[in-house]
């Protein structure tokens, strides 16, 4: 694999072949299951595969479209449905607000690539990627998503109905990746925490503390923006 | 495509402008400080509510399988020994055999 990577003009042209993919690969492989589940359950639902396909390809959220799912069928309404999914998904704000700066200059490359912005891209990213790598992770497990979903709504009416259990958590390799992902940025960025090693790593475990604190009060939904807030305010208040 | 699934996929599109498209189009006056706080601070934040998320929610839903999968996850990151392919590998199979034993 070959990469010719010129970082010393921004405006030069960039050419990734193969490593952007392969620094994608993991997390990309990791979704597919995920998303194939979530294509099997619209299928049951009546979804068909070109409703599967859109509705991965305009509504990426992957969470927001577990919720979606169960909540359309029940009949809710267009506003409840936008209420919930953005509660959901408002962890993107703050993704999005702080890749800005490697964002293409090109409005529709711009609202594309913050369309294609997941879990795993975020993590997967470093701050300095260059803009063509950037676009190419986020397709990679953007594309993933959409076609493995579209491939569970292909298999969906074929499985017989209780092919898995419901105890069975086809979700858990993503947790771990997004786990890991999480915990080696952070690895990364503890120079930028605190020099000193222990003070840093005390300083993370007061924050995750807090973290914990608003799920337990306010819920895996709600606590995100909240929860961003107060552990940014600490971080910060720290370092001041 | 039925009006349910045009319903949904119309709010799950206006979500993702809202919390993705939106923002990236707002230009904000950023001076050393606000550098720093979207550079460094913010992206750490958002990691560290990330790590814990995804902790709280596998243990709430199987104790004993996710926390011994993500210890070992987490032992893995932290010494980095072992890439993210191998460190899912790890994870999944520490958690479906955990799974499977306790039940």
């Amino acid at each position: 694999m070959s990469e010719i990577v010129e970082n010393a003009d921004p405006a030069a042209p960039t050419l990734v072949t193969g490593s952007a993919l392969k620094q994608a690969l993991p997390a990309a492989l990791s979704v597919m299951p995920v998303a194939m589940l979530f294509g099997v359950l619209a299928a049951r639902s009546g979804w068909s595969v070109l409703d599967v396909l859109l509705l991965g390809l305009l509504g990426f959220t992957g969470s927001g479209q577990f919720a979606a799912l169960p909540l359309s069928e029940s009949g809710t309404g267009f506003f409840t449905l936008l209420l919930v999914t953005a509660s959901i998904n408002c962890r993107y704000l703050p993704m999005a607000i702080s890749t800005i700066r490697r964002m293409p200059r090109s409005a529709f490359a711009r609202a594309c690539s913050a369309h294609m912005l997941g879990d795993e891209a975020y993590a997967c990213e470093r701050d300095d990627e260059p803009i063509d790598r950037m676009l190419q992770i986020r397709s990679a497990i953007f594309l993933t998503w959409v076609l493995a979903g579209a491939f569970g709504a292909v298999i969906g009416g074929v499985l017989p109905e209780d092919w898995l259990s419901n105890d069975f958590n086809l979700g858990f390799p993503a947790s771990a990746v997004l786990f890991y992902l999480a915990l080696s940025q952070l690895k990364a960025r503890r120079a930028h925490i605190r020099r000193h090693q222990v003070a840093g790593a005390a300083l993370i475990f007061l924050c995750a503390a807090a973290s914990l604190g608003l799920i337990l009060t306010l819920g895996p939904v709600y606590f995100w923006i909240p929860g961003v807030l107060l552990v940014a305010l600490l971080l910060n208040g720290v370092r001041a | 495509m039925n009006g349910a699934v045009l319903i949904a996929t119309a709010a799950l599109l206006i979500t993702s402008l809202l919390v993705r498209v939106v923002p990236v189009f707002v230009s904000m006056p950023l001076g050393a400080g606000g550098l720093r706080i979207v550079g460094q601070i913010l992206p750490t934040a958002v990691f560290i509510n990330l790590a814990v998320y995804v902790a709280y929610s596998e243990i709430s839903a199987a104790p004993a399988a996710a926390a011994t999968s993500l210890l070992g996850v987490a032992l893995l990151a932290i010494s980095g020994r072992v890439g993210l392919v191998g460190s899912m590998l790890v994870g999944a199979a520490l958690y479906y055999t955990a799974a499977a034993l306790i039940g």
